[in-house]
């Protein structure tokens, strides 16, 4: 009988170590050779220029950089590959391991500071760190409230990324789901209804949250047509009912959270996957930059909940005099919203 | 410390889910305030570190902030920047509704 296989048996981690002491090369990528028992595909490289040029020919997973390299230093290679090389998972290893060092690694990126081992033992407890870093992927699903993104975004996104999802969108009355399928919208379901009326319905709910779950075929596809002519079908017929419960007189106002403030425009969205992949953009001046802030703000968010109990983090919040920025952290999407405030004289 | 901070330290005790509590002055010195086990002085310190480095970290994209809010499943963490550099952050359980405390307790962080 064979054995299950693991996640790095299916996919052999390609790492790279980037130090400009040879010696300490041959022995880490030796020794963790050895360790991996020759299933880790292992890139050495002396200097970040030389790192550069592997990245640019092979798929790295993990990069496992010296901060104390002449000419490009560790830091400044590790921004360079936040910005070009986003999915890439980035580890320090330094013999001078300061508060200070670790903050501005992390800072920049990296996702572990590690202090460069001595011993066998060290070697064993640094390949056990690195293999669970290299192997890690993050959990499927993504979730969030309707008013915070609009669940038409979130279905253009899907299908402009030519993605395969199930989007569960439920409030306290009622729980439905729309299936994609590379792209396409191909059913909907809402209690007893299906097709193409269980998707308006859907798209008419007012608050509420939603899930980004992995797709599974529903058995039967009762929506057909362009993704596009549904969504404005669909709102169209939202309108509708929306004009219907105005001309009603006893019709109850929506709650005060979900009106629109009168001088507030939203002025810059970027969604991004948790790898950083940017899917959505709009009014983005400087994409990678804010790829790169999001990264930032997980890595700082991450230091911080090292620190204190504070569990998984969610968002950040930032208030400047005219404007305030969200950002998001779903399980798989990162969301970055800035909202300015027009009355505010500049 | 001197009695201002003595006075939002001893205030801030009372917000709602209170943790603790923090200042980092414009010359890097910090004073801490823990209210609950969870959140001993050690922590809170190097919580304040943190967070005076990501307020600077913002900055470098644009986004030089007045108040910040940090939300973890199990805690927030507000923040206050002052012009000069000055960071107060007050740390509460995220079923507390404490941004009202904040906003109060802000201005009175402009006179320590």
């Amino acid at each position: 009988m064979t054995e299950p296989q693991t996640q790095s048996q299916k996919n052999p981690p390609h790492v790279l170590f980037v130090d400009d002491e040879p010696d300490f090369l041959q022995v880490i990528t030796e020794t963790f050779g050895e360790l991996s028992s020759g299933r880790w595909k292992l890139y050495r490289a002396g200097s970040a220029d030389a790192a550069l040029e592997i990245l640019k020919q092979e798929k790295i997973d993990l990069a496992v950089v010296d901060i104390n390299m002449p000419l490009l230093d560790g830091m400044q290679f590790l921004r360079i590959l936040a910005r070009r090389y986003p999915n890439v998972k980035k580890v320090t290893l330094t013999a001078f391991a300061t508060e200070e060092n670790r903050n501005a690694c992390l800072a920049t990126g990296a996702e572990m500071f590690i202090e460069k081992p001595r011993t066998a033992d060290g070697f064993k407890s640094v390949f056990v760190i690195l293999e669970e870093l290299a192997t890690w992927a993050p959990a499927a699903g993504f979730q969030g409230l309707l008013k915070q993104v609009g669940l038409e975004d979130v279905i253009q996104m899907e299908c402009l990324g030519r993605n395969s999802s199930i989007l569960e969108i439920q409030n306290r009355q009622m729980s439905g789901r729309i299936f994609i399928e590379e792209g396409n919208i191909i059913h909907a379901i809402l209690g007893e209804e299906q097709g193409q009326t269980a998707f308006q319905k859907l798209l008419a709910v007012r608050g509420g949250e939603f899930k980004l779950l992995p797709f599974e075929s529903p058995g039967l596809r009762s929506i057909e047509g362009p993704w596009e002519f549904l969504l404005m079908e669909a709102a169209r017929v939202r309108d509708e009912l929306a004009s219907k419960i105005l001309a009603t007189p006893a019709a109850t106002p929506p709650p005060a959270e979900e009106q629109l403030a009168p001088n507030v425009a939203v002025t810059e969205t970027l969604v991004c996957s948790a790898q950083g992949d940017p899917i959505f953009q709009w009014q983005c001046t400087d994409v990678l930059d804010r790829v790169a802030l999001l990264q930032n703000i997980a890595q700082q968010a991450a230091l911080l909940s090292q620190a204190l109990p504070l569990g998984k983090f969610e968002r950040l919040e930032i208030r400047q005099p005219d404007r305030r920025t969200v950002a998001l952290f779903g399980q798989d999407r990162l969301v970055f919203v800035s909202v300015i405030n027009t009355a505010v004289p500049k | 410390m001197n009695e201002a901070l003595t006075h939002l330290f001893n205030d801030c005790a009372t917000a709602p889910g209170a943790l603790g509590c923090g200042i980092r002055l414009p010359d890097r010195v910090s004073h801490v305030r823990s209210y609950h086990k969870s959140c001993p002085d050690e922590t809170l310190e190097k919580t304040i570190l943190h967070l005076a480095n990501a307020s600077a970290l913002l900055a470098t994209h644009d986004l030089t902030a007045q108040r910040l809010a940090w939300t973890f499943a199990g805690g927030r963490i507000f923040v206050a920047i002052r012009p000069d550099g000055a960071i107060f952050s007050l740390v509460t359980r995220t079923d507390a509704n404490a941004i009202e405390f904040f906003d109060r307790m802000t201005l009175q962080f402009y006179f320590v």
